[in-house]
């Protein structure tokens, strides 16, 4: 479904993806994680081509990012994305923010998208609040609408870009379970995340990215319990707040 | 004085409208990719806020007809209504110069993560701009928007130098005519403070109207 071969990219001078290779399946839920600044949410962002990248070749569902006649518009549109910032259009409701895209990307008129929004709502829990503002909602359901948003589209693909770090404690759980039943639905998803709790009950893989690098990319159950690489060890102990040890020593 | 009443307000009205559109076309140029549309924008911007607005009159009505083709520049210059027109163009084009600088402060204000969300949903670039980024715009500059396009108002007055009849140009008349400047400037000046605080009050009912998306779109810029 998503495929990166020898992926390299530069923010100036600085080299913030060094040759990134990973493949992903459809159906596939990938977590990444590791520390900040290392790559993680510009690694994920190159999927939809919000970041360009410099070198190697990103592939989508079959089609290369890189080729210059690929309508990166329609490709966009099969992967939704889910900010840490929510980023809801401030001037519209709920429902209004759900029904923009289906409306004029993919031509639904007023009262189809209006039914597939209130579906939607539904869905996240908050068909009460379908005529709300942005502003008169709490952050967890802000990040709800927002993933219903982002399925309003239909997408083959979701991203995740660190949903939960701007919210209370308290509602982070609201965003996780929503995000449990996608995954559960076969949608390929890939979300960056320090929920390592969630992690470890809905991913396929774990990918560790520390300084532009892939470390390690293991199943859940191998990566938190008996790390391969000491950055992601010293990662995991500390994250967990558990003393953790590799085999080595 | 009635007339220069109607010709006041056809000015204020066509001008705020024409340079609505233009200085959102401004805006978005240069806020664009393409370098050579951003300083397009800029050159014009810095050509019509940097000269004089009664400069932009006169020339619109004396020097622009001489510059067209002869036969052309004779035919306006017998247009009776030429002034009106020429009045029209050159408040127009002084106004969008202000109105496009405010519009792209507007512009600049808006996070860049509502882009990033409209253009992951598939949003084309007009459409981004059509339904996410300048709806934003406008609500947040209203006030100063606002303050320009009365500014803009009042500017109408200028046009008597080139003889458009408008309020200013029959106050004149009347005084010249009659003597009875005193009446005819008090009751041009009763008009022009009193279309400027309905413009003032419609800007304020704006603001009320959009007051919950002007709230949240400062709040989450401060986020």
């Amino acid at each position: 479904m998503i495929k990166f071969v020898n992926v390299n990219k530069w923010f100036g001078h600085t080299h913030v993806l060094k040759n990134i290779n990973l493949e992903i399946s459809k159906g596939e839920v990938i977590v990444i994680c590791g520390p900040s600044g290392g790559g993680k949410s510009t690694l994920i962002r190159t999927i939809n081509k919000i970041e360009p990248i410099q070198q190697g070749e990103i592939v989508v569902d079959g089609i290369s990012l890189a080729n210059s006649k690929t309508d990166v518009t329609a490709i966009r549109a099969e992967i939704g994305m889910v900010f840490q910032h929510f980023n809801l259009y401030p001037h519209k409701t709920a429902l209004e923010n759900i029904m923009l895209a289906p409306m004029r990307v993919r031509g639904l008129n007023k009262k189809q998208a209006k039914e597939r929004a209130l579906r939607l709502m539904e869905r996240v829990g908050l068909a009460d609040k379908s005529d709300m503002y942005p502003i008169q909602l709490s952050g967890g359901e802000q990040q709800r609408v927002a993933i219903a948003r982002s399925l309003a589209m239909e997408p083959k693909i979701m991203l995740f870009d660190e949903p939960t770090s701007a919210l209370d404690p308290e509602l982070i759980s609201e965003v996780l379970d929503v995000m449990t039943s996608l995954a559960q639905e076969g949608i390929t998803m890939v979300i960056i995340t320090h929920e390592m709790g969630f992690a470890q009950r809905v991913a396929d893989r774990v990918v560790f990215i520390d300084k532009g690098e892939i470390l390690e990319v293991e199943k859940p159950s191998d990566i938190f319990v008996n790390p391969k690489h000491e950055r992601t060890m010293e990662f995991m102990s500390k994250i967990l707040h558990i003393p953790l040890s590799t085999n080595k020593k | 004085m009635i007339t220069g009443v109607k010709i006041t307000l056809l000015i204020a009205v066509v001008t705020s409208i024409l340079s609505l559109a233009l200085g959102t076309l401004v805006a978005v140029m240069r806020n664009s990719r393409i370098r050579p549309l951003r300083i397009a924008g800029r050159v014009y911007v810095e050509i019509f806020r940097n000269i004089p607005g009664l400069f932009w009159l006169l020339f619109f009505y004396f020097v622009f007809p001489e510059i067209l083709p002869s036969g052309l520049g004779d035919k306006l210059n017998a247009y009776i209504y030429y002034p009106i027109v020429a009045s029209i163009i050159a408040l127009t084009f002084d106004n969008t110069s202000y109105v496009s600088d405010i519009l792209r402060s507007g512009l600049r204000g808006i996070p860049p993560g509502q882009r990033e969300a409209a253009v992951s949903t598939g949003l084309s670039r007009v459409q981004q701009y059509q339904y996410v980024l300048l709806p934003q715009t406008f609500r947040k500059v209203l006030p100063p928007l606002g303050t320009r396009m009365i500014h803009n108002f009042k500017n109408t007055s200028l046009c008597m130098a080139i003889t458009a009849p408008e309020l200013m140009w029959a106050t004149q008349q009347i005084e010249s005519l009659t003597f009875r400047g005193l009446e005819a400037t008090t009751i041009a000046t009763v008009f022009y403070v009193g279309v400027a605080l309905c413009l003032g009050a419609v800007i304020i009912l704006l603001e009320k109207h959009y007051k919950i998306d002007i709230s949240s779109i400062t709040q989450m810029e401060t986020e």
